[in-house]
């Protein structure tokens, strides 16, 4: 049976942002913007890419999301919220909300009888090569990855992954069962180098 | 050379997938995005035309009756049964009722998706009203989502068609209301605060 939540990693995005740089967003300096901009572009383009699967709707999500995060920066209170945070759940609803425009939130593996297979065991060797893991990620379906990604790597529970793409609990913990299963198959295949 | 494109013929297995993800390096996206960036933030924001307070008062009502009539009970066409068999009638008549009201429902679901796109003013939107504004839209999107299921039954699909009107029309009435305190100097948060 899947754990609700992944093992707790730093997420990508996780960059603290002194608060003289932000009083200097907020307050519309350019330097401020930029600065801001070079600190996640990395961390909102990947997440992008991973989530759309594509370099060029990852960039257009990267430009939206650094658009409403620089044009509503006076909304962020932060409340013992970090600013990476709220940015990192404006990027997540950008590129969910385009799988969904191109009607591609709907990709997802089959389920079966074996979803609820641990998902817990350790990922065979090839998953250490990061040129192997990137091609095996993007073979599977959108909706499958966004979730693999979203819990493994962001560290999302599946009550939070099943909110944020409109689904249920049950319909994460299925393709996160699926979608480890099939990219641990995928890797499985790689010739090993070691 | 294996090794030097290859890291996992030396790198420890990762012990969980977690672990495996941390690992893949950050992904730079293409060198002109700042200026890109840069130049739609400078960009002015075009203006949208104010209207004059008597004129949106006017406006919102009118688009409140509007959406109200177009709710109003329509009758199926007239049909003809002649040279039918009262039993092949009734059936062609009960999902012909059940097409009208499809039909029907689907019209108005994309009149007020027009409507919507029409008095949505993001210049009069706050932080909170902002945030009302996504969930419903995102209350729209779960229901397209659930209709794009295969083999729904007729039932399910009215049932999901008359969620859809109705959830659209919950987000035009929030934008008019939206609008309509704007053009009285007023933002929808201290809206919620007034007790006067």
């Amino acid at each position: 049976m899947p754990a609700d939540t992944a093992p707790a990693r730093a997420s990508s995005f996780a960059i603290d942002v002194p608060a003289a740089l932000l009083a200097g967003a907020r307050a519309g300096e350019p330097a401020a913007f930029e600065q801001l901009y070079r600190r996640f572009e990395r961390p909102v383009f990947t997440l992008a890419l991973r989530l759309c699967g594509d370099r060029d709707e990852a960039y257009d999500v990267l430009q939206e999301t650094m658009v409403k995060v620089l044009s509503r920066i006076g909304d962020f209170r932060g409340g013992g919220s970090p600013f990476w945070g709220w940015l990192r759940q404006i990027a997540v609803n950008e590129a969910l909300l385009r799988l969904r425009r191109d009607r591609r939130d709907g990709d997802t593996l089959a389920v079966d009888d074996e979803d609820h297979a641990d998902t817990s065991a350790a990922p065979p060797p090839a998953a250490a090569d990061a040129a192997l893991l990137h091609r095996a990620l993007a073979q599977l379906p959108a909706a499958t990855r966004g979730v693999l990604w979203l819990y493994h790597a962001e560290g999302y529970t599946h009550d939070e992954i099943a909110a944020l793409m409109q689904r249920t609990a049950s319909f994460s913990k299925s393709q996160l069962a699926r979608g480890t299963r099939r990219l641990r198959g995928l890797l499985s295949e790689e010739p090993t180098h070691a | 050379m294996p090794d030097a494109d290859r890291p996992f013929a030396s790198a420890p297995p990762p012990r969980d997938w977690s672990d495996a993800f941390a690992a893949l390096p950050l992904l730079a996206p293409p060198e002109d995005g700042w200026r890109a960036l840069s130049a739609r933030l400078a960009a002015p924001r075009p203006r949208r035309r104010r209207w004059p307070l008597p004129l949106a008062a006017a406006a919102s009502v009118l688009i409140v009756a509007a959406s109200v009539w177009q709710w109003r009970p329509v009758a199926p066409p007239a049909r003809d049964p002649d040279g039918a068999s009262r039993a092949t009638v009734a059936v062609e008549a009960a999902s012909g009722a059940d097409a009208v009201a499809l039909e029907r429902m689907r019209a108005e679901s994309a009149w007020l998706e027009t409507l919507h796109g029409r008095v949505r003013d993001d210049d009069a939107a706050s932080g909170v009203s902002a945030a009302v504004s996504l969930e419903l839209e995102a209350r729209v999107a779960g229901i397209d989502a659930a209709l794009r299921r295969p083999s729904l039954s007729t039932a399910e699909q009215r049932a999901l068609w008359q969620a859809r009107v109705a959830a659209l029309r919950d987000a035009t009435d929030f934008e008019t209301s939206n609008r309509w305190l704007a053009t009285q100097g007023m933002r929808y948060d201290a809206a919620l605060v007034r007790v006067d």
